[in-house]
């Protein structure tokens, strides 16, 4: 008995083992790795264009005996209804079916962005494949298309090089932030408006989807990152640049690292001080309908250069110094302020604090927010301090003559 | 070879055995007869005469050639014929029955003569190196121990080799081996007990315990077990693992072997019972649980971090020759996703031109690490070389070259291949790679899903094993906090005051041997 | 046949892993928003105190399983029936964690593979490991318990170490969400996953010290539901509570956000595992409870002749009971508030409470 049951078991196990075939066995050549998506608006309404930025990788720096001739990547373009429908027709093109499973870049064109891009992100949520930490780019002025196409130096995958540039800038200047996909959602899904950082593209198109772009010190065509865009309700309103970029990235707590040029007394812009680590706390009130933003920033920093001649080893004139970072903090933040009061979206994040600590007062302003929002007062408090100043304390000086 | 189980030799057997438990007869030369018909006029039998004065009976040795050591042979004899034709009193020894008295009383050394009646105690005696003395007209035997010969002496052990430690390994000779692990336990309660086992080879065996350590119930267990043992022939220890393994078809063994006194002693002093063969240097240990695989004596003998991290490798390495190819596979062809985009793209890169899929890619390779390892082993020495040196070349760089495989696979067939080879067991590695072999199916069908259901099932497997009634996976599962000690890691030996629960065992402090008792309480 | 036993640390990683089983992976107590993790809590003093109630009747009929003792407090002529009524319960709820896990392992990774293989190969596991006995059953527990706490434990450290967990999602807690909190914990939370330990109630006869069965069972349902509260409340702090809410297996998103130094990322196999793991012994469970009630009821000597019709049975119900994920989870919404809380606590306290005044009276025979 016992022994007919285990070969009625093994019996079983052997056909239930063979009948799965190889349902989802891929091998990696039959993949293309897609690197990068790009949507742009369709030429026929409510369509997609979407660009697929496919790696190739007997051509990639990284292998062995790379053909140097070849290019690392190419670049499929379908129109469809939906980024789905747009991938499966791109089939008609590729040889391999397209692997989304390392997507490192998401770039979406001004003209979807326009539009509105909550159509496109479902896909990345639901699909098992793509990743919800992909990296989100606006093209700016240029389409999400071109933007793919234009090969970077030093990453023989574009998109993995722009993704890298974002991460990098977000990291020690913080005029951009990464977004990815599911923060972009958690956006979308929460209250006011967003930021998403821009990209730009410096030459044109033709030159830089040519490999010899490359084969130049001063590349031709480049891509850098350009700004913030503002969207409202997911259709983008307007761009934010420099100071107002960062200032908005210093309320939002999103900057990690940067630099600041502060003056020293009379010399304007003379002192660089790194700032290494900035904490921001915000807390949202409604004062009899007018909402107040308590905006509590701390930073922290080293002072790298300085072509003043303070004396830094003197304690009062670094507190000066601080005093000065301070100032030139608040007035950061405070055109950012200004600027998203005067677009009249809250990309701020006020919004969604006000809703998690005061969920009752929410509720009275819910419908008009962007109007009250616009009302609000900022009550903004700075704190700078300077830890060090590198190797040397006083600067030297060539002697007067 | 030599047919062990065929029906034929058993036939042949029992008629022997009819014949063969018969008594000696009076007659001299019906007595020699026989004993020359029951050895098949083998060459190796020596039969001597000899006949003091002219009327006295006349006296036969004999004794096997090879199996006896000559000079002891001749002094045995020459001690038994020293007898003076006339006893004390003056009479002449004429009668044989004098002669087989003052033979067995006087001439010989008390308790070194023994008497034998029967033609099967004869046989057993002649074969086990003993010289036998008939004399015309007795139906008894004197027979005296002989045995020498030519055996391998003690040397380095091959197979379990160690840097630091005792460096002897046993021999073919029971007794030899028996008297090695006595010179590192002088304790009287190290107990013996000899049993003869095969039916046709009338091999040898012993079973060592340490009384008043040992379990009782595993100790009667293993007794029965081997009792109730019924076969021809016992060449090896692996016939009595195989024939007293429990649970039948496990790719597991449940039995420990050993070359190295000192991993015996080592294991008699945690309360094990060890089984000796005659002809084997292979000593088995019972009972065996799993983690016993994975530990060699040298952990105790180094510091203990030392051997913790020693031993953690090892069992890393365990999980690498497992599931290593397994798991790459699977990732290879499921989970692309798992793989860190630069390595991915890395690896497409070298899989371009590879025109078999990575499961056949890596059976491939499995196989051909299989085959160079088989012929290493079965070559001798100076040719192996060769193996190693053109299977290097068929495993690395030219099947790279040739685009048949990706160096990739390379690296990780190697990997488990050398991992496989720090399973202090070799029986236990071997098993290993078997089931490498049905991981990696399964990975190549199901993925990461199928890998993990196996191991599911296989450590279900493992957990029902039971060796001499102790459960395999023990002190993991059942869970014995303080046996953790010595089971992944080797705490300091200060810390290790108690025995290993091998079921329930009387006597867990260590440094403390009980004696005489005989316990048996019914926990667990 | 000698009597298998299992001891108080097996009894202990059983009853966490069948605890920690699916309730791990699927969103729970959904009403709560993000005060989830409180109602977890909330629901814990309940959990403990029905598992008190199942170790009495264990410790009042020490060699009877459920049904064994269901017949004897309300009499053969109600007792057999009710107890009937448990085994399609347990076999289609066995069915259900079965069904989970198919569908987390097709949609994110075996989209192209039949349901019934990837079911049926689970099933095969079960199979062969119930008929090697609960001991073996037991002892693969212990050790699966050490594999899953490493890997929680691994998972954990570095959903933390990668910098994903924002406290701010779980605070602060308004006057509401203290009440929504409570009214998902009762009966809800209460009955899944604390109320399935009902079926313990079969395998609590082979436990060699009864005495220990309190410690080692209360300590087991504590410890669980620490840890279903840590891990639902990071799942929040990660996702927030809209995608949370939305996402049919939190725990993988949460996984699949995992980047640490451009190195480390896509965990979800480790999470799969998991899932694996918890509904294979939880489903071990329900088919060894289904199967030995069944024994016991139509007096099978050896319930391991039922093992191979039940978890047919099992596996043919899993994937014909609903006809997608969305059906299945709307059967179990119901299944969750008119069917379990009956079985798993109307009818042990009703048992508990019947027994006692039965005993108090001496209207025993």
């Amino acid at each position: 008995m016992k022994v007919k049951m285990r070969g009625c078991l093994i019996a079983y196990l052997g056909l239930a083992l063979s009948l799965t075939g190889c349902w989802n066995s891929r091998e990696l050549n039959e993949l293309a790795i897609v690197s990068g998506i790009g949507i742009d608006q369709g030429t026929k309404p409510g369509e997609y264009k979407v660009t697929f930025q496919v790696v190739i990788p007997s051509a990639t720096a990284t292998s062995q005996g790379a053909n140097s001739g070849a290019s690392p990547i190419t670049i499929y373009t379908s129109n469809d209804h939906t980024v789905f429908g747009a991938l499966r027709k791109t089939s008609k093109q590729a040889s391999r079916q397209l692997f989304f499973a390392h997507t490192q870049l998401l770039v979406l064109g001004e003209s979807i962005a326009k539009s509105g891009i909550s159509g496109v992100l479902d896909i990345f949520e639901r699909s098992h494949e793509l990743r919800l930490n992909t990296a989100v780019l606006i093209s700016r002025d240029t389409s999400a298309a071109s933007i793919l196409k234009v090969f970077t130096p030093q990453e023989s995958i574009p998109s993995i090089g722009l993704s890298k540039k974002i991460q990098n800038t977000s990291n020690v200047w913080g005029e951009n932030q990464r977004v990815d996909v599911f923060e972009l959602i958690n956006k979308m899904t929460g209250e006011g408006g967003f930021t998403v950082s821009g990209l730009r593209m410096i030459g044109n198109v033709e030159a830089g989807k040519k490999k010899s772009n490359l084969e130049q010190s001063d590349v031709e065509t480049t891509i850098t990152m350009g700004g913030q865009a503002v969207f409202k309700k997911g259709k983008l309103v307007t761009w934010i640049d420099g100071p107002e970029a960062r200032g908005t990235d210093w309320i939002l707590n999103k900057i990690i690292e940067t630099n600041v040029d502060i003056d020293a007394g009379e010399q304007k812009k003379a002192v660089a001080v790194n700032v290494l680590l900035s904490r921001t706390g915000v807390k949202v009130e409604l004062r009899e309908g007018i909402p107040v933003f308590h905006v509590n920033v701390s930073e922290e920093g080293n002072i790298n250069e300085t072509k003043s001649s303070v004396d830094l080893s003197n304690t009062e004139e670094i507190i000066k110094l601080e005093e000065a970072m301070e100032k030139l903090t608040k007035a950061e933040i405070e055109q950012a302020f200004q600027a998203a009061q005067q677009t009249g979206v809250d990309y701020l994040n006020f919004g969604n604090e006000l809703k998690r600590t005061h969920p009752n007062a929410w509720r009275t302003v819910e419908n008009e927010w962007d109007q009250i929002f616009a009302k609000g007062t900022l009550d903004l408090k700075v704190e700078a301090y300077i830890r060090g100043t590198g190797m040397r304390l006083a600067p030297f000086m060539s002697p007067e003559k | 070879m030599m047919a062990t189980r065929t029906t034929k030799p058993k036939k042949s057997q029992t008629e022997d055995s009819n014949n063969q438990s018969s008594p000696l007869t009076e007659n001299l030369d019906d007595n020699l007869q026989h004993i020359r018909e029951g050895l098949g006029n083998s060459l190796d039998l020596i039969i001597r005469y000899f006949q003091t004065i002219d009327d006295a009976p006349r006296i036969a040795a004999v004794y096997m050639d090879g199996l006896t050591d000559k000079e002891i042979v001749n002094e045995f004899i020459s001690h038994a014929m020293s007898f003076q034709t006339v006893n004390e009193e003056g009479q002449k020894l004429t009668t044989s029955l004098d002669i087989y008295k003052y033979m067995k009383e006087k001439a010989l050394n008390p308790g070194k003569g023994k008497s034998v009646t029967t033609i099967s105690e004869l046989f057993e005696a002649l074969l086990s190196g003993n010289t036998l003395i008939l004399i015309e007209d007795m139906a008894e035997a004197i027979c005296g121990n002989t045995s020498g010969g030519e055996v391998r002496p003690v040397s380095e052990a091959s197979t379990q080799v160690s840097i630091r430690g005792s460096k002897e390994s046993f021999t073919e000779t029971i007794g030899v081996n028996i008297s090695l692990v006595r010179r590192k336990i002088k304790n009287p309660n190290l107990w013996v007990e000899p049993m003869t086992l095969g039916a046709v080879t009338q091999t040898s065996m012993a079973i060592m315990y340490i009384h008043g350590i040992v379990n009782e119930d595993n100790l009667q267990n293993l007794r029965e077990k081997l009792q109730e043992i019924r076969v021809d022939s016992i060449l090896e220890s692996g016939y009595i693992e195989q024939l007293i393994e429990e649970g039948g078809y496990s790719p597991f063994p449940t039995l420990y072997n050993t070359e190295r006194p000192d991993s015996v002693a080592g294991n008699l002093l945690d309360g094990r019972i060890a089984i000796f063969v005659d002809g084997t240097p292979f000593v088995l240990i019972a009972p065996t649980t799993f983690f016993m695989f994975f530990h060699t004596v040298e952990d105790y003998y180094q510091r203990f971090d030392i051997s913790t991290l020693i031993r953690l490798l090892r069992f890393l390495c365990l999980l690498i020759s497992m599931f290593g190819p397994a798991i790459f596979v699977a990732a290879l062809n499921f989970h692309q996703e798992m793989i860190p985009t630069p390595l991915l793209i890395n690896l497409a890169s070298q899989r371009e031109g590879v025109p078999f899929p990575a499961f056949v890619e890596a059976l491939m390779m499995e196989v051909t690490f299989e085959i160079i390892r088989e012929a290493g082993i079965r070559l001798p020495s100076t040719i192996g070389q060769t193996v190693s040196i053109i299977g290097g070349l068929v495993l690395g760089q030219a099947a790279v070259q040739a685009g048949i495989v990706s160096p990739a696979m390379v690296i990780v067939v190697s990997l488990t291949g050398i991992s496989s080879f720090t399973t202090p067991a070799f029986n236990m590695a071997l098993s290993v790679r078997l089931l490498r072999f049905v991981i990696v199916f399964v990975a190549a069908f199901m993925g990461l899903y199928g890998i993990a259901i196996l191991a599911l099932i296989l450590i279900a497997h493992l957990c029902s094993l039971r060796s001499l009634g102790v459960p395999y996976m023990s002190p993991i599962a059942p869970f014995a906090l303080k046996a953790q000690k010595d089971t992944l890691i080797r705490s300091p030996i200060h810390f290790m005051k108690i025995r290993p629960r091998l079921n329930n065992d009387n006597s867990n402090v260590r440094k403390k041997v009980v004696k005489g008792k005989r316990v048996n309480t019914n926990e667990s | 046949m000698r009597k298998e036993v299992i001891g108080p640390s097996q009894l202990f990683a059983m009853i966490v892993l069948f605890e920690l089983g699916t309730a791990l992976v699927v969103p729970i107590g959904l009403k709560s928003g993000h005060a989830v993790w409180l109602s977890i809590l909330m629901a814990l003093p309940g959990g403990v105190l029905l598992y008190l109630i199942y170790y009495d009747l264990y410790r009042q009929f020490p060699e009877l399983i459920m049904s064994g003792y269901t017949q004897k407090i309300l009499g053969k002529a109600i007792g057999w029936p009710l107890s009937l009524l448990y085994i399609p319960v347990l076999m289609f709820n066995g069915s259900r964690n079965l069904r989970e896990a198919g569908d987390l392992l097709i949609s994110s990774t075996y989209d192209r593979t039949p349901i019934l293989v990837i079911n049926a190969i689970m099933v095969i596991a079960v199979m062969y490991i119930l008929n090697k006995g609960i001991e073996v059953f037991a002892r693969t527990a212990e050790i699966y318990f050490w594999i899953i706490m490493i890997m929680g434990l691994v998972c954990n450290f570095i959903v933390i170490a990668a910098g994903l967990v924002d406290v701010k999602h779980l605070f602060p807690l308004q006057a509401d969400d203290w009440w929504d909190a409570l009214s998902s914990a009762y009966p809800s939370i209460w009955i899944f996953p604390f109320g399935e330990l009902v079926c313990m109630t079969t395998v609590l006869p082979h436990f060699n010290k009864p005495r220990k069965a309190k410690r080692a069972g209360v300590m087991a349902v504590i410890l669980s539901g620490l840890l279903l509260t840590f891990t639902h409340a990071i799942e929040i702090s990660v996702l927030g509570e809209n995608i949370y809410s939305r996402a049919a297996f939190p725990i993988y998103t949460t996984i699949t956000l995992v980047n640490v130094a451009n190195f480390i990322q896509r965990l979800d196999a480790l999470v799969i595992l998991t899932l694996i793991i918890g509904v294979f012994f939880k489903m071990s469970i329900y088919c060894y409870a289904a199967t030995v009630i069944t024994a016991d009821l139509f007096k099978v000597q050896d319930y391991r002749k039922l093992v191979v019709p039940v978890g047919v049975i099992v596996l043919f119900s899993s994937f014909m009971s609903a006809e997608n994920y969305t059906s299945h989870l709307n059967e179990g919404r119901a299944f969750l508030k008119y069917i379990l809380p009956l079985l798993c606590a109307v009818i042990p306290i009703l048992l508990f409470l019947v027994h006692h005044v039965r005993k108090r009276f001496g209207w025993y025979r």
